[in-house]
């Protein structure tokens, strides 16, 4: 058994690696394991669906509970998609999803949507960096909005308006893309790399990698010089 | 006949050599961090505290829901590790009960993450169906939240273990108002949250990414929030809190030292390039 963790925990160290070698170039190792990470969720969630099938639907239904095969049946329809003939069928059980989702969104939306927002007395902060904050937020929400306006000219005032909006979400875009990059599953895969036996797999990564960089550097960087007459 | 003589490039001139070089030293200088966790002074905000204390405020004997939608990547990177202890510390202390589920709309892996949660954490004197009881993943998202605030015995038959609500000793005759703090985990908008919960006017706490707490922003001005914790610095802020340090502080560490790091980087790289600029200008 011990033999067996240790050697998944070294697989994994050598999925983290194979992830991170698409930092260099995309490559046969870092896209097997975007398809298995693909294909592990997809499982996942098969599974899931099929655990909650079998313990909400066909035990019930098999205890006497036989309304439940209702829901079932539902889902069966959605394959009729592939029939011409009965295709029409399959948007029933959307219709009903649509319907139930609507019907349980909008009855507590007005207490919290609506009503418990009128209670915000002032948009004034307690303090000057509150205020500023404030301020940020109000015009950074305002000239996104109308850098999405494409019914109306950009004229002298909506066009300066709208490139405020354009800086606005590169600053957004960008602090999302950064904080991914230095995010903590960047980091906890790093943490692990330079852990016990992590190191033994990040030293074989190192080598291969110096290797790379020295052979990368000697294509690139010519010996010979250039000798113009 | 003059003759113009090029010179070659140094290897450490090369643009690729420098890339490498500053991808390097990023690991090096984040991993040593890892390696000696260093803790850095770091204020303590307000929303934070009132998250702690809202936890610490339920009475005893109290009852409280966590909804859970962090992945696995949550529990590799410990960042609920405390906030877990947080919750059992109160059941060990002042015989909190407490209900764990998830109804996240993107999958059952959230469901493995409140297992993964369980087996690592210390319920010495706590017994599971009494003190605290795990209902597992619920499809259905925002049905399942609906559920819980109608009526907590509708939301399933079986807990996360297969064993019938109704022999768990904790869910006998339990209902919806009992329940004296709903807490998520939010990994999407939490407007689906606020929809169910907010007119049970209970206590609601909500943990998520920076980006998510921008957009709850208007629930907290209306009060609908009573705190959050934001993003992963709201984790270090409440492990700062509790004194119980796990690797997410570290985490937290090696990421801040990213910016200082970039910002020198721009720095060196401009006056480096301007001061070539003008050797090349005198020669």
């Amino acid at each position: 058994m011990e033999f067996l963790v240790g050697f998944f925990t070294l697989y994994f160290a050598a999925i983290i690696l194979m992830c991170w070698s698409v930092l260099i170039k995309s490559n046969p190792f870092s896209k097997a394991m975007s398809n298995l990470s693909l294909g592990l969720m997809l499982a996942w969630w098969l599974k899931g669906c099929i655990d909650s099938l079998i313990k909400d639907v066909l035990v019930p239904a098999s205890q006497g509970n036989v309304a439940r095969l209702t829901v079932l049946i539902l889902g069966l329809l959605m394959f009729l998609r592939f029939s011409k003939g009965l295709a029409f069928t399959s948007k029933w059980p959307l219709a009903v999803l649509a319907g139930v989702g609507t019907a349980i969104a909008t009855k507590g939306a007005i207490p919290s949507m609506v009503l418990a927002q009128l209670t915000v007395g002032s948009f004034v902060g307690p303090n000057i960096v509150d205020n500023i904050n404030n301020i940020i937020i109000w015009s950074g929400c305002v000239s996104t909005l109308v850098y999405f306006i494409f019914s109306i000219e950009r004229g002298p005032v909506l066009g300066p308006i709208s490139r405020v909006g354009q800086v606005f979400m590169m600053i957004s875009f960008g602090t999302v893309f950064g904080s991914l990059l230095t995010g903590d599953n960047v980091m906890a895969s790093l943490a692990f790399m330079f852990g016990d036996p992590g190191r033994y797999v990040a030293a074989i990564g190192a080598a291969i990698f110096v290797a790379y960089v020295v052979i990368d550097i000697r294509k690139k960087v010519a010996p010979v010089q250039k000798a113009t007459v | 006949m003059a003759q113009k003589v090029e010179k070659a490039e140094k290897w450490y001139q090369s643009a690729s050599t420098q890339e490498y070089l500053m991808y390097l030293s990023v690991i090096l200088l984040s991993g040593m961090l890892l390696i000696n966790p260093v803790t850095f002074p770091l204020d303590i905000t307000q929303p934070t505290i009132d998250f702690v204390n809202a936890i610490r405020s339920i009475p005893k004997g109290g009852l409280m829901l966590w909804d859970e939608s962090s992945f696995v990547t949550g529990y590799y990177t410990q960042n609920q590790i405390a906030l877990y202890k947080l919750f059992f510390d109160q059941a060990k202390q002042r015989g909190v009960r407490i209900i764990f589920i998830s109804c996240c709309v993107d999958g059952p892996m959230a469901g493995a993450m409140i297992n993964k949660q369980l087996e690592v954490q210390d319920t010495t004197g706590l017994k599971y169906g009494v003190n605290y009881v795990n209902l597992g993943w619920q499809p259905g998202f925002e049905l399942v939240l609906s559920a819980i605030a109608k009526d907590i015995q509708t939301v399933t038959k079986a807990d996360a273990y297969g064993t019938p609500i109704s022999d768990i000793p904790m869910m006998k005759g339990l209902r919806t108002e009992d329940i004296n703090l709903f807490a998520f985990n939010c990994g999407v908008s939490c407007d689906p949250w606020m929809r169910q919960w907010v007119p049970l006017h209970k206590p609601i706490l909500m943990t998520g990414g920076y980006s998510l707490i921008a957009q709850a922003q208007g629930y907290i001005q209306a009060g609908s929030i009573t705190a959050y914790l934001n993003g992963s610095r709201g984790y270090v802020e409440m492990e700062r809190i509790t004194g119980y340090l796990t690797m997410q502080t570290s985490l937290f560490e090696a990421s801040n030292i990213m910016g200082p790091y970039a910002i020198l980087l721009v720095i060196v790289c401009n006056v480096s390039h301007t001061l070539q600029k003008r050797k090349k200008r005198r020669e």
